[in-house]
């Protein structure tokens, strides 16, 4: 079995009266492919943004790769989420006047030095070998999805989160992209995706489900 | 990447940019034409007539004789301070050392009875009021000109960074520090202020030797002056800089995750 890569204890995010995230308890193993679902309001994206470095929990502790991000300095989480985390969103959010190739760069450009090389690669390897000099506003939603999973893999952190990376997009490019992300998987990237969509989330090892800021487990696929 | 992101980010908001380019050139123009005037009247009025010639001329005392005392070359002459001294129609044309114009003036009025001494410069009385209250009106119209720069620079940057509120919070979940940021955005900055501040002391060093001209008669000396780009610098850094600062604290405000869930 697999060690933890994500272990969460206890924990709560309350936004004054509101319990975004209540007393939750949850692991998520090195490699594996969690699906997060639930109904609007329920905390998904709000345990997303905890585990990106971008929230803090009010009470309990989340650790990702043995360090707890609630100890974390601000300086210190920037690094954590330069070093450990990769970012897929919904709304794909490109710099409009970088073209592709230089939006992929713009995460190699935090982490290290910039290769153009490598950028062009990782470009090649989601199909947009021959979009590389577009601008995102002369792509299609799904190659700016795609994209935006290249940006998000560029640096290679073992923990990808991606916040309902389909939900803009058409059938067919929605498979193009699940079957990106399922590539990612089987290379060994820790995967934890945040949707709404019953056969997106069949397609993940296990999925959790949350109500009301708490868990309802249920296990889909190969269980843990 | 840096370079490629700021000019990509400056033609994209040319005209966001336009209204602190022109801020700063005003700020920078009206300033520099202050120095510039300054520096050019001081020099012209501060200097006697002439490097080598007389610098000072002594004639009959107003209400009293018509002509000067005999003996009053001879006097003269004797007087401390006196390089040279030569007498005219109706005057004695004086030399002195140039550093003690006014001390051997009054020595030579309170040594020789019935006479004036006056130091010769190149601007009359009259022209100096004129030029003391130029720089005064110069000084009104630069202050506020800094101040309306400092304010619309602010409030542009204010919105321009509102405008770009999901790129620095996509920058920040990238990874990037909020001073990291502020370094793309002071880079921006400081290249609309360095071409403006440019622009506004050229413009306002040719107001100032204009100006210099018309009032105090043409002059030697260079088309730029020192005191001109000091100061049209400073204004361009400290309207720059106080932006900045104000960017600065906004990024360091901004919640990442509320900007891009769209909030």
């Amino acid at each position: 079995m697999a060690s933890d890569l994500v272990k969460a204890e206890g924990l709560s995010r309350r936004f004054g009266a509101l319990r975004a995230l209540d007393d939750l308890n949850l692991t998520i193993g090195e490699g594996e492919w969690v699906a997060i679902t639930g109904p609007s309001g329920s905390g998904k994206t709000t345990l997303l943004n905890i585990l990106s470095g971008l929230d803090r929990p009010s009470e309990g502790r989340v650790q990702v790769g043995g360090v707890d991000l609630a100890g974390l300095s601000a300086r210190e989480l920037s690094r954590y989420r330069q070093q450990t985390v990769g970012l897929v969103f919904q709304q794909f959010h490109l710099i409009p006047y970088l073209t592709a190739l230089e939006n992929v760069m713009l995460a190699q450009y935090v982490h290290s030095m910039t290769d153009k090389a490598e950028a062009e690669e990782a470009l090649r390897r989601v199909g947009l070998g021959e979009r590389m000099s577009h601008l995102p506003s002369q792509l299609s939603g799904g190659e700016q999805q795609r994209v935006c999973i290249a940006r998000a893999l560029i640096n290679q952190p073992p923990l990808i989160l991606a916040d309902e990376p389909t939900g803009n997009l058409d059938a067919v490019n929605e498979a193009v992209v699940m079957s990106l992300l399922g590539d990612l998987h089987q290379r060994g990237h820790t995967l934890v995706l945040v949707t709404h969509d019953p056969s997106i989330a069949a397609r993940a090892g296990r999925e959790v489900r949350l109500e009301h800021g708490r868990l309802a487990e249920r296990l889909v696929g190969a269980a843990r | 990447m840096i370079v490629r992101m700021v000019l990509a980010s400056l033609r994209r908001r040319f005209r966001q940019l336009a209204l602190i380019l022109v801020a700063v050139l005003v700020a920078a123009g009206t300033v520099s034409t202050l120095a510039g005037f300054s520096a050019r009247s001081r020099d012209r009025m501060g200097s006697s007539l002439a490097a080598f010639g007389p610098n000072l001329t002594i004639r009959p005392q107003v209400g009293g004789p018509e002509s000067l005392p005999v003996a009053a070359l001879e006097r003269v002459r004797k007087v401390p301070g006196v390089q040279t001294a030569k007498a005219a129609s109706g005057r004695i044309d004086v030399r002195v050392e140039p550093a003690r114009l006014d001390e051997v003036a009054r020595a030579i009025e309170s040594r020789v009875e019935g006479i004036e001494a006056r130091p010769l410069l190149k601007v009359s009385e009259s022209d100096a009021r004129v030029t003391r209250r130029l720089t005064m009106v110069l000084f009104a119209v630069s202050a506020v000109s800094f101040l309306l720069a400092l304010i619309s620079v602010g409030a542009s940057t204010t919105a321009l960074l509102g405008e770009r509120r999901t790129e620095v919070g996509l920058l920040l979940a990238l990874g990037y520090t909020g001073r990291r940021i502020g370094g793309f955005l002071a880079a921006e900055l400081l290249a609309a202020a360095v071409l403006a501040g440019m622009v506004g002391q050229l413009l306002g060093d040719l107001a100032a030797g204009a100006l210099a001209d018309r009032l105090l008669g043409p002059g030697s000396g260079s088309f730029i002056t020192w005191s001109g780009f000091v100061a049209s610098a400073t204004v361009a850094a400290l309207v720059v800089g106080s932006s900045l600062f104000l960017a600065l604290r906004r990024i360091q405000q901004l919640d990442a995750a509320r900007v891009l869930r769209g909030e």
